[in-house]
């Protein structure tokens, strides 16, 4: 087993949850709690969920843009999270960050060769010239064709799929070690999805690069993820080898979700798990299953205590009592 | 090596296409340019004979009282004799003198407070924030008074000084929600992933977003300054010493001649409202191409 | 006689960068019964249609060609307050951004009730007895009647949407990307409640998505476009067992599989085409890999290539 690049311990954080119209603060939201992650290098390993999982703020717990309430993350075995000012500028050298909306990633008012160059700039102190032969490999690298046509383009020039390109060769250009991808193709046509994709596959393998690829489709996550980690509200229920997760689901609340998926293929009549609409309230810390409201194999000691996270062998584990 | 496309997303192409494509912007463009000759003029108006056309100290000898309109006098004289077509030409030198630096001043006070207020939040915010509106809930006129009746010396300088220092309010608070809004933009935190300082961000990221605000609100800056300047100087707060549109409108009231001397009240008193307008139409045709709600779908 | 019919509907957009034809000569059918399917990409024209259909189209928008058929009678040539009648009685519609649709200071059974009482001339009671019948069709309890909008979670939202639609019993649905923007599992509840409404009224349904998956599951016909082009149109069965058109191909190729052998996916090369740009040829030909000479000057026809199967290309034709 190859050495783990980004590890967590019981991570957790929470939301101060605001109300009426004074703003005032009552309790909080329990948007994280108690995850603890060992990301492998050199994997992409997979974070899937419904809005509302999670799985966004642990991206951004990640590369530092929130800081946790509790808990702790370790880079290559050094904490990050408490970091001297000048030790962070190298760990930000290390971690870089792809973003959803390649229309709201990239600033409207730089070129492209002063948004990619950016990182540079700042972790280099170089000056804003000169580093086209940088740019133009970085470019080249993230698909961009001929790379010198893009240089000078503002991103209102440029398609959603050249965009979110860019915004790939921008986390590239400095050769981080760590990726985050929140949810890179959602917004992009489904018919250039795939060429995005795979890309991020060949640059995983040029550049050794380890990502964290946040998802809400599971079919993409199955596409790209060695590992994949199951988040629901806030705790993670299941995670394993992606195909090992996929095809043989063990927490009820992956195998409905692995039902949901609707299949593009007329013949095959899928067999749907209807599930309760009843929602457990994230404002409440999770001292009980937080799949115990829609569950149905759930049984009288999942309403007491938090089931465990246990291995149930292949490196899979569950967080069910009833598994 | 081949370079692309060039730039064209700059902001003044930007501010250049706002204000092109609207009539009304065309319009206010006229308007200035037409006063900024008037303001260029000026001294050589006067060069013709400093005895004679001095706004101020310049008098026509065979004249002893206000006059119409004659040759050497296209806009007729004042009661002491001074040509008030001079007096306006300087006038315009000074609408535009207060108009701008006032403006500009506001705009520059407001944009960083905005800037800095939104980005930082907290304390810093809640702190420049009550005293904007500690500045924005005194009327603004009563308060200009008292603290030009501080000063015994009412320079030009002065005034322009006091209505800068007190015109960044509104700019401020607006700067502010846009640059709260800016600060949590994907492409900001990207900025923060890679290592980027607050001030980076601040002067990169935020400030290059709000700039055609900035500018829009100095077009509204201007007019205000030039208004109130006029209202000042209407109401004998103004620098006596120079003959403003505002001045010359206070020396019509005070010596009777108000709808008596028609050539004399009706130039600064229009060149007040137009110049006013122009730079408004200015800002209106400029917030359609900014404001990106006010465009057609 | 079909429900619905387009004949060569052509639609453009005035914008600043030029005009935009977002609609390029559209024909489709949607027979009594059916759920006709239309996928295509962001910019491909497919909202276009749903709002030339209601005449809801903005300002900027001008219809100048072709013919919209509803049972036969042309819409375009409608006077607005017609059509005003015919919107959501005879045909209604389920719009993306269900959030909006509900009024937020009225009780969500009310905005039903009145809806009855405005198209139907029904009295408040009996109103009030069809609309609880419309909330256990849609999955909604009837006790919820009585809440606001903000009251409901996302999914409920929509099932009332969906219920507004039902109400007033239309001839036709419209659903715009009615699943869109919901979770997986919220998404494939209110798909299994589509079903059971289609099974049950035999409903007619245009259902516009991105997403081919869930066409294939609610769609018994498929009508494919590409940039203002219905590229391809036939029954679900043929149409996902044998893709005639390049790009329905790599569309096929482009959506990774849950289940089955995981295989390399390659997508489409290329980007979709600027609108305003105008080219005599095939819009698909700067991306289709199976592209002849003719193809970048003369638009293909939309032909029946098979039985009830429709492909505008002309690589399809030649090989067949």
């Amino acid at each position: 087993m190859s050495d783990v690049i980004v590890k967590t311990t019981n991570l957790t954080k929470n939301f101060p949850a605001k109300k009426g119209i004074f703003r005032r603060s009552n309790g909080c939201i329990y948007a994280v709690h108690d995850v603890n992650l060992e990301i492998p290098e050199g994997k992409i390993f997979g974070l899937v969920g419904e809005s509302g999982s999670g799985k966004t703020t642990i991206g951004n717990l990640l590369v530092r843009l929130i800081e946790p309430t509790c808990g702790r993350i370790q880079l290559n075995g050094q904490d990050i999270l408490d970091l001297k000012k000048s030790e962070e500028i190298h760990f930000r050298r290390k971690v870089q960050m792809i973003f959803q909306d390649p229309y709201e990633s990239l600033n409207p008012r730089l070129t492209v060769y002063e948004t990619v160059a950016e990182p540079l700039i700042i972790q280099e102190k170089r000056s804003m010239h000169g580093n086209e032969k940088e740019l133009l490999y970085a470019l080249e690298s993230a698909g961009l064709t001929p790379p010198q046509d893009f240089l000078y383009r503002y991103p209102h020039e440029l398609s959603g799929g050249q965009r979110q390109r860019v915004a790939i060769a921008r986390a590239l250009i400095i050769r981080p070690k760590f990726v985050v991808a929140d949810e890179p193709v959602s917004m992009l046509d489904v018919s250039i999805r795939v060429s995005v994709l795979n890309l991020m596959l060949e640059l995983k393998d040029n550049f050794g690069l380890t990502y964290l690829f946040i998802t809400h489709d599971l079919s993409i996550a199955r596409y790209m993820c060695d590992w994949l980690i199951v988040m629901y509200q806030g705790k993670i229920v299941e995670s394993g080898n992606t195909e090992e997760v996929i095809q043989h689901p063990l927490h009820p609340y992956t195998r409905a979700l692995i039902s949901a998926v609707p299949i593009p293929d007329p013949m095959v009549k899928r067999r749907r798990v209807e599930l309760s609409e009843a929602m457990e309230d994230t404002s409440k810390p999770p001292l009980r299953c937080r799949f115990y409201p829609k569950c149905e194999t759930r049984s009288p000691i999942c309403e007491r205590e938090y089931p465990e996270f246990n291995d149930k062998g292949h490196a899979h584990f569950v967080a069910c009592h009833g598994v | 090596m081949r370079i692309g496309t060039k730039r064209k997303f700059g902001l003044a192409h930007l501010l250049f296409k706002g204000i092109s494509q609207e009539a009304l912007g065309k319009i206010g463009i006229a308007i200035i340019i037409l006063f900024g000759v008037m303001a260029l003029v000026s001294p050589f108006v006067i060069n013709i004979d400093p005895d004679v056309y001095d706004p101020l100290i310049g008098v026509d000898p065979l004249i002893f009282s206000s006059q119409g309109p004659t040759l050497t006098h296209p806009l007729g004289t004042d009661h002491l004799g001074r040509d008030v077509l001079s007096q306006l030409l300087k006038g315009s030198q000074i609408a535009f003198l207060v108009g701008i630096t006032v403006g500009l001043m506001a705009t520059l006070i407001g944009t960083a407070i905005g800037l800095i207020s939104g980005y930082f939040r907290g304390a810093t915010d809640s702190l420049l924030m009550r005293i904007t509106d500690i500045i924005l809930s005194i009327p603004s006129l009563p308060l200009l008074i008292m603290i030009l009746c501080v000063f015994e010396h009412r320079g030009i300088w002065v005034i322009v000084m006091v209505l800068g220092l007190t015109g960044w309010p509104i700019t401020a608070r607006v700067i502010r929600s846009q640059t709260l809004s800016l600060r949590e933009r994907p492409f900001v935190q990207s900025a923060r992933v890679s290592g980027a300082s607050d001030w980076r961000i601040i002067l990169i990221h935020i400030a290059p977003n709000v700039l055609p605000l900035t500018f829009l609100y100095m077009t509204i800056g201007v007019t205000y300054a030039i208004l109130t300047e006029a209202g000042l100087g209407f109401l004998g707060f103004s620098d006596p010493t120079i003959s403003s549109w505002g001045m010359m409108l206070q020396w019509c009231f005070s010596t009777g001649h108000t709808f008596k001397a028609l050539y004399w009240m009706i130039p600064p008193g229009l060149s007040i409202s137009l110049l006013a307008l122009s730079f408004y139409l200015v800002g209106y045709s400029l917030e359609r191409e900014i404001n990106p709600r006010l465009r057609e779908p | 006689m079909a429900v619905l019919e387009l004949k060569s509907l052509e639609m453009s957009y005035k914008t600043q960068e030029g005009t935009v034809r977002a609609i390029d000569g559209a024909s489709l059918r949607v027979e009594k019964g059916d759920t006709v399917g239309i996928v295509g990409e962001s910019g491909c024209g497919k909202t276009s249609i749903g709002l030339s259909i209601l005449r809801l189209l903005p300002p900027n928008a001008t219809i100048h060609g072709g013919q919209i058929l509803f049972k036969g009678q042309n819409l375009l040539s409608l006077s607005g307050k017609d059509m005003r009648r015919i919107r959501w009685k005879n045909i209604s519609m389920i719009f993306q951004a269900a959030m909006n649709a509900l009024d937020p200071v009225y009780r969500v059974g009310d905005q039903l009730i009145e809806a009855l009482v405005e198209h139907q001339n029904l009295t408040k009671k009996q109103a009030s007895d069809k609309m609880e019948a419309v909330f256990q069709l849609v999955g909604l309890d009837p006790g919820r009647a009585r809440n606001y909008p903000h009251e409901y979670s996302g999914g409920m939202k929509q099932r009332a949407i969906i219920a507004m639609s039902l109400i007033c019993d239309p001839d036709i649905i419209i659903a715009d990307e009615a699943t869109t923007a919901l979770d997986v599992l919220v998404q494939d509840r209110i798909l299994a409640s589509i079903e059971k409404i289609k099974a049950e009224f035999s409903m007619t349904m245009l259902y516009i998505s991105h997403d081919i998956a869930v066409i294939s599951e609610v769609c018994n016909k498929i009508a494919v476009m590409y940039a203002g082009n219905i590229v391809e149109h036939g029954d679900t069965m043929s149409l996902f067992k044998a893709p005639l058109h390049p790009y329905t191909q790599g569309l096929m190729h482009s959506f990774p599989k849950i289940h089955g052998k995981l295989e390399r996916l390659e997508g489409i090369p290329g980007e979709p085409p600027r609108l305003t740009d105008s080219s005599p040829g095939c819009r698909f030909f700067p991306r289709c890999q199976q592209s002849l000479k003719k193809c970048n000057s003369i638009r293909p026809e939309f032909k029946e290539i098979e039985e009830n199967h429709w492909v505008a290309c002309h690589a399809t034709r030649r090989s067949l």
